[in-house]
């Protein structure tokens, strides 16, 4: 893996080695979150609002899991809570076998950066970071040397073709530049799981046709995606679609599957 | 000094481990850097606002040392080489005294002179102006250059010789006179007088100033004899130098005092007097009681200034809000996170503090010029020296240094609590409604601590303590009164108190300088 590739000429190629032992070329059997019975309200002033109602969701290690559902009806909010980024109300998730809500704030925190990395809609890349500064981050915290998590970076961002802008300030780039910079920084630390809510929200349509490309080469490697879009092509590109509507999960298998179900269901009524 | 060390060790516990944090992640000082360079204006208005602390703790204790280098100056103008008089009874024999002293061998004693003085009216015929009651010396000129250890400040270095009709006067005498040399000048005393002919007008320092005017020996009771009644004849004295210059001999005053009434206790009737002592501890008393004045009223700026040092870093911490909430996802702990913001935050105090000292400088000057004349300084002649203590530099700059680090830290760790994805989307924290246990407990600290620092201040007779402890208790007693009032009433009654208590301190501590003026 990277941070023992000190002596690979290639560390892409020891990577992609590294994921095929680990997965087999198909998920594993233990899911590596599972989520149980998770409820989230907001509370503002006398107003409250049931975002999640009792969501189950197991994600198996290697799948690559789109989140597809109304506006509003809870998608953002789940990817939230089941990282661990929010707080949740009730339920429990396991990620890797430890329970995130069991655990300290600096547990989690811990935990967080070492097995997911996060894409988000608006890029959210630190203004005052150069690409490549950007793109250690993770690696900074979980305490790899600096010299080694700089060489880590550039070789992640070379991954996504952006390795002579290493030293640009995210303001000197591009939209779909940015994006693949949080991508970047989203997978540099190796995580278990990626968790991507509607990363090509902010971009025309050729740009976000790049971004799913480098989604899917991503998930080719080996990496675990839970990625929440309304781009329908991107939705049903993955292997699992996931429905969410109205704080539940409503929906839940291969989209063509799905996508039979609901012909037939059209037909039968 | 000990107040300093206090102070710089609290600033360096607050310090440690953001430096520690520095050196271990450089990418959080590049942040910090950055942040700082990104919007210059800002970091000067951020600047500008936090030393306003560090700016008004340095002015009070400047305030202080001017006015007390001010009053302080009059050692230097007035007694130079002199410490010590001892002055016989009248008809004694100054020689005899003079033995005395030199048989008690007293090692602080770097030299002794003998004097003569005398109150006597001076006359310009030619200017029609005259001085009444002004003091006239006489002494050895040779013998006075030699007075003590430093020629210098004896104020009668440069001058030879004095001829029987001549007379030295210093600038202060020939300004009121409106005499320069060569000019005569008329000596009243002992219902006789002469007309003696100004042979040098020299600055006010040392002798030159322990006399209004110098006349040759003999000339005072040459005076005295031709009268009929003496009522106060001219005085003998031996005047003592201590080891040391003007300002460094006050340590040695109180026992050389002591073993000089020691070496006299024989002789009858020998007055020992320290007015060096005397004038030195009157200005570091002045000075004193300023700085409390002026700090006891700067409190309450310091105040105001650390709410608006609370704002500044709040109001930074809202511009990175979503940067902030994104390390915290990237994962940054609460912990790093606090270090992050810190790590800025310090780098705007330590500028804050530096300036601030120098402000503090500017003002202190001022306002001393300004309220010195009120508080009996103006006739010191010497005007308002700019004295700069480093001690009192030391103390501002690492008082405003500690408040603005304390603020930082209770901010940043404030900040780090920040929900991650409010803090990303830029929402607004919901507000809490029910007051936190640990905001009562807190609370309920601050109350007691302030009322404690309060009546402390009322016993021990500390305006400070006792300024500062009551705003403190109803500050902190603000959460516990939101328990039993509604937070409007709550709010207004606190504020009420505190400005009520601030004008009320303000007022005392002026009025109790009036009767000075
Ligand atoms: N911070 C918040 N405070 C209050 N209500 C919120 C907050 N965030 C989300 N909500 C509400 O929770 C519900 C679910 O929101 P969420 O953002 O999860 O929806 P979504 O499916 O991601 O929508 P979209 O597709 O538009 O992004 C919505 O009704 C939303 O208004
Ligand atoms: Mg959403």
């Amino acid at each position: 893996m990277y941070r023992n590739a000190e002596a690979s000429g290639s560390p892409m190629s020891s990577n992609d080695v590294g994921r095929m032992t680990r997965l087999a070329g198909t998920p594993s059997r233990e899911p590596l979150l599972s989520a149980r019975g998770v409820t989230k309200t907001y509370r503002t002033g006398t107003h409250e609002v049931a975002a999640l109602r009792g969501v189950d969701l197991d994600v198996r290690a290697g799948e690559l899991v789109m989140v597809m559902g109304p506006s509003g009806n809870g998608k953002t909010t789940l990817l939230n809570c089941l990282s661990g980024l929010d707080d949740i109300d009730a339920g429990t998730v396991t990620v890797d076998g430890d329970d995130l809500f069991a655990m300290s704030d600096a547990d989690r925190t811990r935990h967080r950066a070492e097995r997911m990395g996060f894409v988000f809609q608006a890029f959210n890349l630190i203004p005052v970071l150069s690409a490549a500064e950007n793109v250690e981050l993770p690696l900074l915290v979980t305490g790899v040397a600096p010299k080694l998590a700089r060489e880590q970076a550039r070789e992640m961002l070379s991954r996504v073709g952006l390795v002579d802008r290493a030293d640009h300030r995210p303001g000197e780039l591009s939209g779909g530049e940015q994006q693949r910079v949080t991508v970047a920084r989203a997978l540099v630390a190796e995580p278990a799981l990626v968790w991507a809510d509607e990363p090509t929200g902010a971009l025309d349509s050729h740009t976000a046709g790049e971004i799913v490309e480098l989604l899917h080469e991503v998930h080719a490697a080996g990496q675990t995606l839970v990625v929440v879009t309304h781009d329908e092509a991107l939705g049903r590109s993955g292997q699992r679609l996931v429905q969410v509507r109205d704080g539940l999960v409503v929906g839940d298998g291969d989209p063509m599957v799905d996508e039979l179900l609901v012909a037939a269901v059209a037909v039968t009524s | 000094m000990t107040a300093v060390a206090v102070l710089a060790g609290l600033a360096v516990f607050l310090l440690a481990p953001l430096a520690v944090a520095a050196v271990r992640q450089r990418t959080l000082v590049a942040m910090a850097v950055r942040n700082i360079r990104r919007r210059p204006a800002e970091a000067v208005l951020v600047v500008a606002g936090a030393l306003l602390g560090t700016a008004i703790i340095t002015s009070a204790f400047v305030v202080g040392d001017v006015i007390e280098g001010s009053f302080a100056d009059v050692a230097r103008t007035r007694y130079g080489p002199v410490d010590i008089t001892l002055t016989p009874a009248e008809g004694a024999d100054l020689d005899e005294v003079t033995a005395a002293v030199e048989a008690a061998q007293i090692d602080a004693i770097d030299g002794l002179l003998a004097a003569t003085a005398a109150t006597a009216t001076l006359e310009a015929p030619q200017r029609d102006a005259a001085v009444p009651q002004a003091s006239v010396v006489e002494f050895d000129l040779a013998a006075a250059r030699d007075f003590g250890s430093d020629p210098r400040i004896t104020g009668v270095a440069d001058l030879r010789v004095l001829a029987t009709d001549g007379i030295i006067v210093n600038e202060r005498t020939a300004g009121r006179l409106g005499v320069q040399a060569g000019d005569t000048l008329r000596l009243h005393a002992y219902d006789s007088n002469v007309d003696l002919e100004v042979s040098h007008v020299v600055a006010e320092v040392g002798l030159a100033g322990y006399g209004g005017a110098i006349v040759a020996p003999g000339t005072l009771a040459a005076l005295a004899e031709q009268a009929a009644v003496v009522a106060t004849p001219p005085r003998d004295q031996l005047l003592v130098s201590l080891d040391g210059g003007v300002f460094d001999t006050r340590e040695l005053s109180d026992a050389a005092v002591a073993d000089l009434r020691a070496a006299a206790a024989d002789l009858p009737g020998v007055e020992v007097e320290a007015p060096k002592a005397r004038v030195l501890d009157d200005a570091q008393a002045e000075g004193a009681g300023l700085t409390e004045v002026f700090s006891t009223i700067g409190s309450f700026s310091v105040l105001a200034g650390i709410l608006l040092l609370v704002n500044l870093f709040v109001m930074l911490a809202e511009e990175r809000k979503t940067e902030l909430g994104m390390l915290r996802a990237v994962g940054f702990t609460r912990r790093r996170l606090t270090r992050a913001f810190a790590i800025e935050a310090a780098v705007y105090a330590m500028a804050a503090a530096a300036a601030g000292a120098v402000v503090g400088i500017g003002i202190g000057w001022l306002v001393a010029v300004v309220a010195g004349p009120i508080f009996g300084a103006a006739d010191q002649g010497s005007g308002y020296p700019l004295v700069i203590e480093p001690a009192s530099l030391a103390i501002g700059a690492s008082t405003g240094l500690v408040i603005s680090l304390v603020t930082i830290w209770a901010t940043s760790l404030r900040i780090a609590r920040l929900n991650i994805i409010r803090a990303i989307r830029d929402l607004p924290e919901p507000k809490v409604a029910r007051v936190r246990t640990r905001t009562l407990v807190l609370g309920a600290v601050g109350t007691l601590v302030g009322a404690a620092a309060g009546f402390a201040g009322y016993l021990g007779d500390n305006a400070i303590a006792l300024c500062l402890g009551v705003p403190l208790a109803a500050f902190s007693a603000a959460p516990l009164l939101r328990r039993l009032l509604p937070e409007r009433t709550a709010r207004l009654l606190t504020a009420g108190t505190v400005l009520t208590w601030g004008w009320q301190c303000t007022r005392c501590s002026v009025t109790s300088w009036a009767p000075r003026t």
